[in-house]
């Protein structure tokens, strides 16, 4: 009988271990560092012009009360092996926090109307996502997302884009960090 | 000689000045005034909850220097029972670009109105509205296009993208009331 009665008691414990806990949202100071990396895009045109490769350097440091995310990508499309086009882009946002510990608002791109857009970004478990809103003198929305998820080694980029008209863009990248 | 360098000069001017080619936008005032009619949701929810009909109701007015934008929107089960109603009013003041309009009330995307704007091309007004959860920080994009078919009708195309993913789109005729 002690032993039918035991039973109920070792299957909570064993459960106890064997159930995943609630997943806790990182802290944004585990994001700061200097990330390089790689990247694929994916895309409509990819289907005829071939998946390109992109350089991607991430450095997110604190700034204020908040932080800032600066990134370079280095694309290489077209153009031949020894000689190909090579386009570089640097962007940075900084952030502030919000009444609620996982959302941020940005402090200098406030205005979608603008060229630099509106942007925001949230924190979930291990990745921090930035989404940029773009409105075109035409009113086509660009809209922009970075989720950035950080691992034991680095991190791991997924980029979407989404244009006015359903044109999107895709891009998987993994990087390593390489100084705190 | 003279002549054909003023020609010339009159002609680069003109071609400067003239609107570009297929840029035949519908002035905002064509689109003023009542128009209902029934939509159709194309979304595998609302296939299986039997809820594809919805019946639409817009007005569009003139509001001080912009316009405003208030519709109905009514779902119903089988296209005969009632089984939601929503109703959304927005006003639009011009901006800077001729063709876009920001909205006066949802003015910051992480709230729960969140930031709409208007855009005017050809003959289809798009609304638009972004609204981000305060809480999560996933956000939504609703775009209603509306699209002037002749003076007296009216196609609704709307689609709502969440978190990236197109999720709704309903699609609809209406008829000017008179």
């Amino acid at each position: 009988m002690t032993r039918i009665l035991l039973k109920p008691w070792l299957l909570l414990l064993g459960m106890a271990f064997i159930w995943p806990a609630a997943a806790k949202d990182a802290s944004i100071k585990a994001f700061y560092g200097v990330y390089q990396g790689s990247g694929i895009a994916n895309s409509k045109d990819s289907l005829y012009f071939g998946i390109t490769m992109r350089d991607l350097d991430v450095t997110i440091r604190p700034a204020g009360d908040g932080f800032r995310v600066e990134w370079t990508t280095v694309l290489r499309q077209g153009g031949t092996p020894e000689n190909p086009r090579v386009r570089r882009k640097t962007s940075s946002i900084s952030f502030r926090p919000t009444d609620n510990p996982r959302r941020f608002a940005s402090t200098d791109r406030t205005d979608p109307l603008s060229e630099q857009g509106l942007s925001w970004a949230r924190l979930k478990e291990n990745t921090l996502t930035v989404h940029v809103l773009v409105i075109s003198p035409e009113g086509k929305y660009n809209l922009q997302s970075y989720a950035r998820t950080i691992s034991g080694t680095g991190m791991d980029l997924y980029f979407q884009r989404i244009k006015d008209g359903g044109e999107s863009r895709a891009v998987r990248g993994k990087l390593v960090k390489v100084a705190k | 000689m003279r002549a054909w360098r003023t020609l010339l000069i009159a002609l680069a001017a003109s071609l400067a000045a003239a609107p570009a080619v297929g840029a035949n936008h519908l002035p905002i005032h064509a689109f003023y005034g009542h128009f209902v009619g029934i939509g159709v949701a194309n979304s595998r929810d609302a296939e299986i909850l039997n809820l594809k009909k919805r019946d639409l109701d817009v007005t569009i007015a003139k509001a001080g220097d912009g316009f405003s934008v208030a519709w109905v929107t009514i779902v119903r089960r089988g296209g005969l029972e009632q089984v939601d109603r929503k109703t959304a009013k927005m006003t639009f003041v011009p901006t800077a670009s001729a063709r876009v309009y920001k909205s006066t009330a949802h003015t910051y995307p992480i709230s729960d109105l969140g930031y709409g704007w208007a855009t005017l091309e050809d003959k289809t007004l798009t609304v638009y509205l972004l609204v981000v959860d305060p809480q999560s920080g996933t956000y939504q994009l609703h775009s209603y296009g509306r699209t002037l078919d002749g003076p007296d009708k009216m196609h609704l195309k709307f689609t709502r993208i969440s978190q990236g993913r197109p999720k709704v789109i309903v699609e609809g005729d209406m008829a000017r009331q008179k």
